[in-house]
């Protein structure tokens, strides 16, 4: 095979990796612009903005997307607070126990999110704090954590452990070390890791399904309870075209200001 | 031991330090006057580095205190030693200005504006670097960023300046320029300094006393001079001097003395006089030894030396200045070091050596200790 012929081979993959990623998004959009009153391929009468409209004006819709906003603001925030010390511990200081955590705090990571949240079911109801706030940001701060520390573990790895002392030995305390120094050198990857988590908090269905309850519902399990209430609802075909156009231009933002697929 | 010492600026006793099954330090006792100029000095792995850390807070000591002016710090943190401490990497804060990076232990230290602007520029301009404050640390080259670690470990008039292999990441060139540019800093401050390195060349220079360590145990504390002209074992005589020391094996037996690398015989009266005079060996037991000679006192045809046979010349490397010489007499390999560039001397030639009266180092065969007359 003559090496033209090998480089399209890839680049005609390439292609259609990126078709099958495009095709359902762009469908979506399709969809959302529809005028029709259910979804057709191709569309019967053309575009309108009706569904954007009909989404904007949901009160449903809205109070989904001001529960999931708090949540996922709550859980990044606590994530962030636990998982920037908790990477900063397991970088730099060695203790008993430090493997152990090292690997337990990625599970909610690699365990199948379904089980982990019967988990969290059975143990905040013992808790007593299942449908409400308390236990929603709690179940997503763990899901936000192992982001965090993963990430901000992998910034850590780019400063050397001699630029803190050098601070430590011009008389700066450690916890001034850590806020003078290490933080903003950290930085970028602090706010990578808590978009990223914000995004994974905010996409999870599963573990808010068995959490929430019914009185705090978020805007995914809203979606998909209409889904599976009406067939193809287009006021929430338009509502998801909304979140991935901001969560698109969001990512191409970061990436133009801190390049954060270093960090992933 | 009794009470600290008040006039030491600096004293280890007894520090040990051990990662795992590995004794990184074994008992390591040293005492450094006010304004002294120390180098630890060994191969990578000796423990130096630790010995560094040590001292500076960064690591802790399993056994053993350090006694900074008479004052018990081994429990003391980092940020309360009064040290100041320049780093290999030179570890400057990459999101600030060079001024910025010079001020910050004045700032921790809350010391008023004015005043740091001063010290500031006083310790740029100490280090050759007016001017530059502004900068950002990327804009520097490697010898500007090392002064400014100088710099900026200076300005807080530190009572001790610690600095680990400060100009391995420097160029040849400009590591022979910054060598003497950190010793003239260092006196004319008179500030207590302890260097590590792996360089002799830098030992041997900057240093008042060299430290020389290997596997952790302090093989000789002396001046450079000493070091050199009289190695307290063998390893310091193998690691200090470059070509390395010639090691010949020596056999005492009875009035008799035999190289038998070299196939010599010879009564040992005529052997004693090879020997440096003021190790007063006037008599030898039986057994075996390690007779050392530099190779500047390995001598072609030397007059009144003493007589180490024939020898062919294998290999000539013409330096410049000077000019090495491998040849191999029995079966030894010895290097000689000759003043001058000698272009006569032809490789496959035959040559009689001789070793220079007064100049060897003899050492105990089995434990490598220096043989003197005392013992």
């Amino acid at each position: 095979m003559s090496e033209k012929a090998g480089r399209r081979i890839f680049a005609v993959i390439s292609f259609l990796v990126l078709l099958f990623t495009m095709a359902p998004i762009l469908m979506l959009f399709l969809g959302a612009f529809s005028a029709d009153n259910f979804f057709t391929f191709p569309l019967r009468n053309g575009l309108s903005l009706r569904w954007f409209k009909a989404f904007l004006s949901s009160r449903e819709f809205a109070a989904s997307l001001r529960v999931s906003i708090t949540v996922s603001l709550s859980a990044t925030v606590i994530g962030l607070c636990a998982g920037v010390p908790t990477a900063f511990a397991i970088k730099r200081f060695s203790f008993r126990g430090r493997d152990t955590i090292n690997t337990m705090v990625m599970a909610s990571m690699t365990l199948p999110r379904v089980i982990w949240a019967i988990a969290l079911l059975q143990f905040y109801s013992t808790l007593h704090i299942l449908g409400s706030y308390t236990g929603l940001i709690l179940a997503h701060s763990l899901l936000v954590i192992p982001y965090v520390v993963r990430m901000v573990l992998s910034s850590l790895s780019f400063i050397n452990a001699d630029v803190e002392n050098a601070a430590l030995s011009l008389g700066a305390t450690p916890v001034k070390t850590f806020f003078k120094i290490t933080m903003p050198l950290i930085a970028p990857g602090v706010i990578v890791s808590g978009f990223f988590g914000f995004v994974v908090s905010f996409t999870d269905s599963v573990v808010a399904v068995f959490i929430s309850g019914v009185r705090n519902i978020t805007f995914p399990v809203r979606i998909y309870a209409e889904q599976r209430g009406q067939g193809l609802d287009l006021e929430a075909v338009a509502g998801s075209a909304i979140i991935i156009l901001v969560i698109i231009v969001a990512e191409m933002v970061g990436e133009k200001l801190f390049k954060w697929s270093r960090f992933i | 031991m009794g009470s600290a010492h008040e006039n030491y600026a600096l004293e280890l006793r007894g520090i040990e330090k051990s990662f795992g099954s590995n004794r990184v330090l074994r008992n390591v006792d040293l005492t450094i006057g006010e304004g002294e100029f120390i180098v630890l000095l060994g191969p990578s792995g000796c423990g130096k580095t630790t010995l560094l850390r040590a001292v500076s807070g960064l690591l802790e000591p399993d056994a053993g205190k350090v006694i900074l002016r008479g004052r018990d710090i081994t429990r003391l943190p980092t940020n309360k030693r009064d040290m100041g401490i320049v780093f290999q990497s030179y570890a400057l804060f990459p999101h600030m200005t060079v001024k910025e990076n010079v001020a910050f232990g004045l700032k921790m230290r809350k010391t008023p504006q004015q005043e740091i602007d001063q010290k500031v520029e006083e310790g740029l301009r100490r280090v050759h670097l007016e001017g530059y404050g502004p900068r950002k640390i990327t804009q520097m080259s490697g010898g500007q960023q090392q002064r400014v670690a100088l710099a900026r470990a200076l300005v807080l008039n530190p009572s001790l300046l610690l600095m680990d292999e400060p100009l391995s990441n420097l160029d040849a060139k400009l590591r022979a320029s910054v060598r003497v540019e950190i010793a003239q800093i260092q006196r004319q401050l008179g500030i207590t300094t302890i260097m590590v390195t792996h360089d002799q060349v830098e030992a041997m220079t900057m240093a008042d006393r060299i430290i020389l360590l290997n596997e952790g145990v302090v093989q000789q504390d002396a001046r450079p001079v000493d070091i050199y002209e009289r190695p307290a074992n063998q390893f310091v005589a193998g690691f200090v001097g470059s070509p390395s020391i010639n090691f010949i094996m020596v056999e005492k037996k009875g009035g008799r003395v035999r190289l038998p690398e070299l196939g010599l015989e010879l009564p040992l009266e005529q052997f004693l006089p090879v020997l440096k005079p003021e190790d007063g060996i006037t008599g030898l037991d039986d057994g075996q030894y390690v007779l050392g000679m530099r190779p500047e006192h390995v001598e072609i045809d030397g007059g009144d030396g003493m007589a180490a046979g024939e020898a062919q010349i294998q290999y000539v490397e013409r330096l410049g200045s000077e000019t090495l010489i491998h040849a191999v007499g029995g079966e030894k390999e010895l290097v000689l070091l000759l003043p001058g560039l000698i272009t006569s001397i032809k490789s496959r030639t035959n040559i009689t050596l001789s070793f220079r009266r007064g100049r060897g180092h003899l050492f105990h065969g089995e434990s490598g200790i220096r043989v003197t007359g005392q013992l």
